[in-house]
């Protein structure tokens, strides 16, 4: 278990998250009741790609982990076999994080002002700032 | 998830003090246990901090990538600290534990390690 916490917070943790979930609402949205049947395969191929992209990072970056916590489970392993691996992760999950800024992107270039808003009423992400605290 | 993490640290703090016979070192490593307990919490705490914005950002239809790239710029350095000191508690863990002992403590290790597999990489 304390691994699992190591896993998700400390070494798995992409941070994309709420990327992820609203690509899944756009989805939800597209197919419920977005516009012209050429435009909605136009979105929905966007996201598609998104998705493809999420699966083929999970894989990786759990591929990943795994090693990083094998080699850090050995007694005699050093900084020095480690800092390799987690580098090749942190490379791995910033190329990941651009590619879903540019999905993101992509969708939102294909919609308008409205429809966005229809999808994402403002409001639910609208107070990080107090989130934090300030 | 905090309840999980607690159950988490009290289990190895339970398993450190079980095969660690000498005290002195013992308390130490459950020291060392107390300060992964913190970067945890802290870890959760920036998460969602992070998440926040970035919904906020997302659901701006005026946001710029530039804005974005700050964020996982910003959520990065914290991640990159988090890794930086969780790994050097790993190594103080092996200065301070014989091979013997970080052995007997393998079997929670494995067990945590199944788990995180099961979870895989969190988004």
């Amino acid at each position: 278990m304390l691994w699992a916490l190591l896993a998700l917070y400390i070494f798995g943790s992409s941070g994309t998250a709420p990327i992820v979930a609203a690509i899944d609402q756009v989805k939800d949205s597209v197919r419920a009741d977005l516009v012209a049947p050429q435009r909605k395969a136009e979105l929905l191929a966007i996201v598609e790609r998104a998705e493809e992209a999420t699966k083929e990072d999970l894989k990786s970056r759990g591929h990943g982990m795994k090693e990083l916590l094998r080699v850090a489970h050995l007694h005699a392993s050093k900084a020095a076999d480690i800092q390799p691996l987690l580098q090749n992760m942190r490379t791995d999950t910033d190329a990941y994080q651009e590619r879903m800024i540019g999905y993101r992107f992509e969708l939102k270039d294909k919609m308008s002002r409205e429809e966005w808003a229809k999808v994402f009423p403002p409001a639910a992400g609208a107070n990080w700032k107090m989130d934090r605290g300030g | 998830m905090v309840a999980n993490a607690e159950k988490a640290f009290d289990e190895l703090r339970a398993a450190v003090t079980r095969e660690i016979k000498d005290p002195a070192r013992a308390k130490q490593s459950v020291a060392l246990v107390d300060e992964m307990d913190q970067i945890v919490a802290a870890a959760d705490r920036d998460r969602k901090v992070h998440e926040a914005r970035l919904r906020a950002l997302n659901e701006s239809y005026d946001s710029t990538p530039e804005q974005l790239r700050g964020a996982f710029r910003d959520y990065n350095a914290l991640r990159n600290d988090w890794q930086a000191r969780t790994l050097e508690l790993n190594l103080r863990a092996k200065t301070l534990v014989t091979p013997a002992e970080w052995q007997a403590l393998a079997k929670v290790r494995e067990q945590a390690a199944r788990k995180a597999a099961q979870i895989g990489a969190g988004l």
